[in-house]
């Protein structure tokens, strides 16, 4: 997966989930600065974008997650974690 | 001690070097915390606003928010918190009710107010925090322009200290005036039941604004504590490292957040909380599965709950854990000096163990609503504070809550009113009828969430990123449902009333089984 498709679909998968619009979205947006994003919109739109790209994150991982940013910077690494062992298989 | 801002000016004494408060981004000791706020006291005092005169506070939970609640005190000036999140709708009927003199917020806010239909008439002094804002004063310049000695208070422990806001059933806020002499009686009672010392810090992220997370920044300070305060738990991961590394022994919360924490970062919440000595747990029923859970996970952590309404503060409490699990769903006895009854329906006093509402008495219950006479005079009857909610006490004095009258919805503490989301509802193009009901556990979270039911024009489709965006920009995001459904018909009775209990069943059809959160 390029990481062009990974930040699109993950674009998609925010704006989404948090109900924002396209202009909205930038990857500085983080957790608690719009309404929506509360500790129950974070927990859905991580379940999301696990659901969306196929990941599960670690809890580890997961906690940590506040910004489009970081969001952006642990998909890519899971994804290529997963076409890594797909590849491998 | 006879006045709120005793609780700092002794504190100023006693603890000047310690920590008292700390946020993301500054942290701030007794003594310049006391500094400070008197400043800014004196700032407000100059402005000579007459005594008992209101001064709004729409601040984020900071290190600011405490600083300025305690220039009011210092001043003389009665503090009216409120919650940033509110809508400029809902501040502007919350500036009706207690016509403020003075507004003490930060930029943004002041530019959403002003842009909204402009700031209420009465008010004369603005005061911004973290930056300059036109037609406002700086706070950090104006204290920089002040003498550092500390100011001294009137000592009218009767007076009103602060005006807390709540949504009651009549959809408006309601002011809860609380004199000095209702929170200091509290305070001592709580102090005392959980065993504050010094020693104590806490990660406060409920809403300073209301009297669970104020409470909490009024033990610690007046124990010699220290607070870690910040907006919930959106960046629970920033949340968890401060109960971690600010040393934490105590992180109250309510049962939604606890089970957030549990069901999503179980492993990281153990690690970083393991430190925590107590964690009180209020705003809804934690339900016994949870407090068992946190007991397993957490060994050491003292679980506590309270029953308790901002007009009375804590009025019972419990130590579940050393209770045992036969009382986990009791909210234990009352606390001292507060007079717990159940009345039947007939005004009469209920026989140990037989249902009906509970009423309070007692020095930290209030004895009115702020200019509000009507709901006065439903609430306040014969000296006692009729809750509106049904429970019975058992022959050991124990209060178990089985239910409640009112339809209010409970959101995580929240308390929302469906009809104000139902008159949103009605406006948008296309929706003919809707009725809203808090429905337990949608998603797999604990507690209620709000679920909007409605009736569509037959050309029109549900749509619910454009509802919640149309809700988001009218209402308090806790208003705002969580999931929208169509249904054929909202029943309502022959007085039009909606048929709540009908319309929660057809909503738990509609909603149908939903996945539990996996991470």
């Amino acid at each position: 997966m390029s990481l062009e498709s990974i930040e699109q679909q993950l674009k998609t998968i925010v704006i989404a989930s948090l109900k924002i619009r396209e202009s909205e979205y930038n990857e500085d947006l983080t957790a608690g600065d719009l309404p929506q994003w509360d500790s129950i919109g974070h927990v859905n739109l991580l379940m999301a974008v696990e659901q969306g790209f196929d990941i599960a994150f670690d809890v580890s991982d997961a906690v940590d997650i506040e910004s489009v940013g970081d969001l952006q910077e642990k998909v890519r690494k899971y994804v290529a974690q997963k076409d890594g062992s797909t590849a491998a298989n | 001690m006879t006045s709120l801002a005793h609780i700092l000016l002794h504190g100023a004494e006693r603890f000047r070097d310690r920590l008292a408060v700390a946020d993301p981004f500054e942290s701030i000791s007794y003594g310049v915390l006391a500094r400070e706020a008197s400043q800014l006291g004196r700032v407000l005092r100059a402005a000579k606003h007459d005594p008992g005169a209101r001064s709004l506070i729409v601040l984020p939970n900071s290190v600011y928010f405490v600083r300025a609640h305690f220039a009011n005190l210092l001043a003389g000036l009665i503090s009216v918190p409120c919650d940033a999140s509110l809508s400029a709708d809902t501040l502007r009927s919350i500036a009706g009710s207690c016509e403020p003199a003075c507004l003490l917020t930060d930029a943004a806010t002041l530019a959403r107010l002003t842009a909204s239909g402009g700031l209420p008439g009465s008010i004369r002094t603005v005061v911004t925090f973290g930056g300059r804002a036109a037609g406002a004063g700086d706070a950090a310049e104006l204290m920089d322009e002040q003498p550092a000695d500390l100011l001294d208070v009137p000592r009218d422990e009767h007076a009103t200290a602060t005006i807390m806001y709540t949504t009651g059933t009549t959809g408006c806020p309601k002011g809860v005036p609380l004199t000095h002499a209702n929170v200091l009686a509290a305070l001592r009672s709580i102090i005392e039941f959980v065993g504050y010392s010094q020693d104590d810090r806490e990660v406060v992220v409920l809403p300073l604004s209301h009297s669970f997370g104020l409470g909490h920044l009024y033990c610690n300070l007046m124990s010699g504590g220290a607070v870690y305060t910040e907006n919930g738990l959106a960046r629970v991961g920033r949340v968890l490292k401060a109960v971690e590394n600010f040393g934490a022994t105590g992180f109250p919360g309510t049962p939604m957040g606890f089970g957030m924490l549990l069901d999503q970062y179980g492993p990281i919440f153990a690690e970083r909380a393991r430190g925590l000595r107590f964690s009180v747990i209020n705003s809804a029923p934690l339900p016994p599965e949870r407090t068992a859970q946190l007991r397993q996970l957490l060994p050491r952590l003292d679980v506590m709950v309270y029953y308790g309404l901002t007009e009375a503060s804590r009025s019972t409490f419990i130590s579940l854990t050393r209770e045992g699990p036969s009382y986990y769903r009791s909210v234990g006895r009352p606390m001292k000096h507060v007079a717990v009854q159940i009345h039947t329906a007939d005004g009469g006093v209920a026989a140990v163990g037989d249902t009906g509402e509970v009423t309070i008495s007692g020095p930290a219950v209030v004895r009115e609503y702020w200019k509000n006479s009507c709901d006065t005079a439903l609430v306040f009857r014969d000296g006692r504070l009729h809750t509106g909610d049904l429970g019975y006490l058992d022959a050991q004095g124990f209060l178990w809550i089985t239910g409640r009258i009112k339809d209010i919805i409970n959101v995580g503490g929240y308390k929302v009113n469906p009809t104000d989301v139902e008159k949103v509802l009605t406006t948008w193009p296309g929706v003919r009828d809707a009725g809203v009901v808090g429905v337990e556990g949608v998603g797999g979270l604990t507690g209620e969430a709000v679920i909007a039911a409605l009736v569509l024009a037959p050309d029109c489709a549900l749509n619910e990123v454009e509802l919640q965006q149309y809700c988001v920009a009218r209402l308090e995001k806790f208003k705002v449902p969580t999931r929208f459904v169509a249904v054929p018909e909202v029943s309502r009775t022959n007085t039009g009333k909606i048929r709540r209990a009908e319309l929660h069943k057809l909503v738990i059809a509609a909603l149908g089984a939903g996945a539990a959160p996996r991470f």
